[in-house]
């Protein structure tokens, strides 16, 4: 199970999958790479990295401010 | 993935324009790189004991611009003190004072926070309940932008800046260069691009040491330096037209990485194509305040809002 917290959506979900590349679940949850910073268990990743069963990933949007 | 500079460390950031991957420490050191250069162009560095404001709104990019300018100000010598214009969003604006506060209490930075309510008698809170019930016809961006530059330049005149900076970055600026054509505003893509290109009595140079950061190596860079930014977007945003801008060049950046530095490089060629063409700068007829029409914006916002108070 990975947990995710999408930020900007205030809400959280969990994944059933063992393994999946950043950038892979950026885009199931609507975002392009450039749209959205991948914090894995507390470490900015890049969106060729993997995330594994058992992670807890922040999904922080870019655009803010006014 | 490991960092393409030092061939050492995981990766933090991907640069998809160039398939070129950085480490923490690397991105840090190209992140401050890119704002000296803007520093050292825009004249910054030239002489000593000059004085920058820095607009700070408490976001993780005029924080970021806050650090940075703090941290070159122990190497060059410049003075730095940070302007916060409250312009009453509730729900927003008291998070990011925070914010400013945090890092300037942490760094032991000389901070200045102005009400517009005090100085201008209404909030943009005031004003979009009038733009919603179809009173005024201006939209909370434009009320609020038009006031913050007000009040940026006159505090900052009023406390002897020779330069305002703005935390403006590189994805900011793409949206102000088509948001500009959209509106056939041909003289505001050409009159500023790193810095205001004309010298004009009463208006404080305003430079924009972000100017080559991309808006996600600002969240990175906040977030590494453990900036305490709030990441989240203005109440007020969904009226103006820049989010539209926003996902439409993020669209085109993800279908073609490089569009938004490419509009950014065009915009320079045409500055130095058009440097004869100059903005027909006045003086407000009411505050005296530097503007392009014969009575400011400002003023011609607030004798409308004013009816209603």
């Amino acid at each position: 199970m990975i947990r995710v917290k999408i930020i900007s959506r205030a809400k959280e979900i969990e994944l059933k999958e063992n393994k999946i590349i950043a950038e892979k679940l950026i885009r199931k949850l609507g975002f392009s790479p450039d749209e959205v910073v991948v914090v894995r268990n507390g470490e900015v990743i890049t969106e060729d990295d993997e995330i594994y069963d058992g992670d807890f990933v922040e999904i922080i949007p870019v655009a803010s401010g006014g | 993935m490991r960092c393409s500079l030092c061939k050492k460390d995981k990766a933090v950031i991907k640069y998809r324009h160039s398939n070129m991957y950085l480490c923490a420490d690397c991105f840090k050191k190209v992140f401050e790189k890119k704002a000296l250069v803007v520093l050292k162009r825009a004249g910054v560095l030239r002489g000593s004991g000059k004085l920058i404001v820095v607009a700070v709104s408490g976001g993780k990019d005029s924080l970021n611009t806050l650090y940075v300018l703090h941290k070159y100000s122990e190497i060059y010598d410049y003075d730095v003190i940070a302007l916060l214009i409250n312009e009453g969003i509730s729900g927003y604006r008291e998070y990011t004072i925070k914010g400013m506060i945090s890092l300037c209490n942490k760094y032991k930075i000389e901070y200045k926070i102005v009400s517009m309510e005090n100085e201008i008698g209404f909030t943009v809170d005031f004003a979009t309940e009038l733009y919603k019930k179809r009173k005024i016809r201006w939209k909370p961006c434009t009320v609020c932008g038009v006031f913050r530059r007000y009040l940026l330049n006159k505090h900052a005149r009023e406390m002897g800046a020779d330069f305002l900076a703005t935390g403006h970055n590189l994805d900011d600026e793409a949206q102000t260069i088509l948001l500009n054509i959209f509106q056939d505003s041909l003289y505001r893509v050409i009159q500023a691009d790193y810095i205001s290109r004309e010298i004009v009595p009463k208006m404080v140079p305003r430079i924009k040491p972000l100017y080559y950061i991309y808006e996600k190596e600002s969240v990175v860079y906040a977030l590494l330096n453990k900036i305490p930014a709030w990441h989240i977007e203005c109440p007020h945003a969904q009226y103006g037209m820049r989010a539209d801008i926003r996902r439409f060049l993020n669209k085109l950046e993800d279908l073609k990485p490089g569009t938004k530095i490419n509009l950014l490089l065009s915009r320079e060629k045409i500055i130095q194509k058009t440097k004869s063409l100059k903005m027909p700068m006045k003086y407000c007829e009411i505050c005296g305040e530097p503007s392009t029409h014969e009575i400011c914006r400002a003023c011609q916002i607030r004798n409308v809002i004013n009816k209603f108070l």
